[in-house]
């Protein structure tokens, strides 16, 4: 079923193209949840949350001005990071900063050859602090710039820069175990 | 081997197009809330399907049952022509047979057996006469023994209070009868066919039927007794009366005596006899009524709409209030529920476990305050030291700034924002319940005052809930990751005011109460939430 024409049935309520909606998109939408949540009920209210986004928001979308998927994969990725804010919010915590105008003096751009899976990689994003994993997931994997990224979350720049410092250090250091565990498995 | 990547590198052409399967339920839980929201039209689908299933259980039900009420007339109808065909075989071959005066005549001849013993010969006849008359009467006495052995005989056999008795009593009183008619036939015109009496005692002419022999009796023997008082002369003189058959050879009084006690008796056993064939009938139609309610069991399907109450209480007085928050922020609604329930009766108590399914409906309404702190102004404070290198007369060659201090300085701009929360909650319950009652009769309508016990399995759950440690709110669309329990157990009081369509069926009313014993939360949710439920329920019993 072509986009156009899901769009027209979901605008009209139909639970038929709700279910082809669901089949064509769900997978990599849910993709992205997991990716910004710390496990797969998290993930799932992401998901819940987004399609009753995506419903209420379909006026906004202009099939000449872009892909319906690239729409789609916006909206989920800003339900992600509201789900954060709100978070932040409600647990009234502020993450512990360390901010300095400079990169860190550890800072390092080590290049790694092993081949990871999809898994393994989710698995140590999900494992970072709130603050981190979205920072690290908005300027690593949407390109987001820092500017962006502090305007969105509500926090500063220098905050923004600072989280995704630390969180590619943190994950440095995963990465560091697991080619360890990995070595270990091989002997 | 792979090229290397950067952290940055590996991440994002791992993750950047990752997609990975939703969980189970993912789909079903996003279509009830975008039903809920009006988002999506309600899914007609599968309300049809149970529409159609419940339509042919329905249909299967009633099919079933129709086939058993007329197997069941069937059996009724064949067992009623055997027992006519039983009676038809009996000697009942007057076609009086069924006239209770008949009855009551043989009866009283039995009884009143010194009717024809109790003449005296205390009249002017000859002795001949008289010895006619002992022997006449201890032929009728025989004969009275005769019968009366026939019908001890037939009592004994057929006391069961059947019409078989009747018929045969009939049969051998009517043999009585036409004797008696016969004797009796030349002093008043009696149409033995038809007991068309011409004649009365004041002369005027009445026709009976045959339930009136009474009457006729009785007016015949008024008669006599009149001719016989006109005819006291010819009691010394029995001869002259002769022709009038030997029944008038009997003296006058003793005749008088005697015929009056006969009229006497024969009302009163009119009387006697149909009370007894009143009771016959009572107690035949008791009988059958009583075969009538022997069900082995019934079956009652209904359906029930309830009114629901909650009540909550907080753990310790740090929940208080959570717990009053939780009564504000619900609002119950009318909900609806079905279900089955087979009543076993024993005399007039009677046992009915049966299985409910219902769902109960609430509207959930909270808003949240929201802190919102904009933080952007918050800046670092760096203090700076600037060294001056002088020279040996102290003058300043060169400087440079050395960062000496730095202090982060917060700022944050506070603002409270009100997030209503607004939901439809909805719980659905498998309940078991065990009723036990008492059954009361009148009629067409049938009372049934009821107690019991039940469990109650909640089986899904999709509600909104009070978070218990702050001012937000909580989703639970799964019971396995929600507070409340699985079970809970209630007891239950209710009635059942019932109106017979026929053996087979009724339809009933049943308003009924039950309230939860225990809370539908776990042990460690820090309120509990007990369950009060008022239901009026009508259905369909169907007796087997």
């Amino acid at each position: 079923m072509q986009d156009d024409e899901l769009i027209a049935g979901c605008l009209n309520g139909s639970n038929h193209h709700f279910n082809e909606l669901y089949e064509k998109y769900a997978y990599s939408l849910y993709g992205i949840c997991l990716r910004y949540s710390k496990d797969k009920d998290e993930a799932k209210d992401v998901l819940q949350d987004g399609f009753i986004k995506v419903f209420t928001q379909w006026k906004t979308f202009d099939i000449n001005k872009g892909s319906f998927e690239g729409w789609l994969k916006r909206i989920f990725v800003n339900q992600a990071i509201d789900c954060y804010r709100k978070k932040k919010i409600l647990l009234n915590s502020l993450p512990a900063e360390d901010l300095s105008d400079e990169l860190p003096n550890d800072y390092d751009n080590e290049e790694y050859e092993f081949d990871f899976s999809q898994e393994e990689l989710r698995g140590m994003i999900q494992q970072l602090p709130d603050g981190y994993r979205t920072v690290f997931n908005m300027f690593v994997i949407e390109n987001m710039g820092h500017k962006e990224i502090a305007s969105m979350l509500g926090i500063s720049e220098n905050t923004s820069k600072t989280q995704f410092f630390k969180s590619r250090k943190l994950l440095r250091e995963k990465i560091n175990q697991h080619l360890l565990l990995h070595q270990r498995e091989l002997k | 081997m792979s090229d290397k990547k950067s952290i940055e590198h590996l991440f994002t052409e791992a993750l950047s197009k990752a997609s990975a399967h939703p969980p189970k339920g993912a789909k079903e839980d996003i279509r009830k809330k975008l039903m809920e929201e009006g988002l999506l039209k309600k899914d007609t689908s599968s309300k049809r399907f149970f529409f159609w299933l419940f339509g042919i259980s329905a249909l299967a039900i009633l099919s079933v049952t129709f086939v058993f009420y007329m197997k069941d007339s069937e059996n009724k109808m064949q067992q009623t022509t055997a027992q006519a065909q039983q009676n038809n075989k009996e000697p009942v071959s007057d076609k009086n047979a069924e006239n209770n005066s008949d009855v009551k005549q043989k009866d009283f001849r039995i009884e009143n057996s010194e009717t024809p013993n109790g003449a005296k010969e205390d009249h002017n006849g000859s002795d001949e006469r008289a010895k006619n008359n002992s022997a006449k009467t201890e032929k009728h006495n025989d004969d009275n023994k005769n019968d009366s052995g026939i019908l001890a005989k037939t009592v004994k056999k057929t006391n069961d209070g059947t019409s078989n008795i009747r018929g045969e009593k009939n049969s051998i009183a009517n043999g009585e009868k036409n004797k008696y008619i016969n004797q009796r036939k030349k002093d008043s015109s009696i149409n033995e066919n038809n007991f068309k009496l011409i004649v009365d005692k004041n002369g005027n002419s009445e026709t009976f039927n045959n339930n009136d022999e009474t009457k006729i009796f009785a007016s015949e023997i008024n008669n006599n007794t009149d001719k016989k008082q006109n005819q006291e002369g010819n009691v010394a003189n029995p001869s002259a009366d002769s022709s009038n058959g030997e029944a008038n050879n009997l003296s006058e009084n003793e005749n008088k005596h005697s015929e009056n006690e006969f009229a006497d008796g024969i009302a009163q056993q009119q009387t006697d006899t149909s009370k007894a064939e009143e009771k016959k009938q009572v107690s035949l139609a008791d009988s059958v009524s009583k075969e009538k309610k022997k069900n082995k069991f019934s079956v009652d399907i209904f359906g029930a709409a309830q009114i629901n109450s909650f009540q909550y209480q907080s753990s310790n007085a740090d929940f208080q209030p959570l717990e009053d928050e939780s009564k504000k922020s619900e609002t119950v609604k009318t909900s609806f529920g079905a279900g089955l329930g087979i009543c076993i009766p024993f005399k007039n108590f009677f046992a009915e476990p049966g299985i409910n399914y219902s769902f109960l409906k609430s509207d959930f309404s909270h808003t949240i305050s929201q802190v919102n702190i904009d933080t952007s102004g918050s800046h670092y404070n760096f203090v700076f030291t600037q060294v001056y290198v002088n020279d040996s007369n102290g003058i300043p060659t060169d400087s440079f700034l050395v960062h000496s201090d730095s202090t982060w300085i917060t700022l944050g701009d506070t603002s409270v924002l009100k997030i209503p929360v607004n939901s439809s909650n909805k719980i659905t319950i498998l309940e078991i319940p065990l009723w036990i009652g008492y059954k009361f009769s009148a009629g067409k309508f049938d009372i049934e005052i009821k107690a019991g016990a039940s469990v109650s399995f909640i089986t899904t759950v999709n509600t909104t809930l009070l978070y218990p440690y702050s001012d937000s709110t909580v989703v639970f669309n799964d019971i396995k990751n929600s507070p409340y329990r699985k079970n809970y157990f209630s007891i239950l009081a209710g009635a059942n005011l019932l109106y017979n369509i026929n053996d087979r069926f009724s339809i009933f009313l049943q308003p009924s109460f039950k309230y939860g014993l225990g809370s539908i939360f776990k042990n460690d949710y820090p309120i509990s939430k007990k369950i009060q439920n008022s239901s009026l329920g009508a259905g369909l019993r169907i007796n087997f």
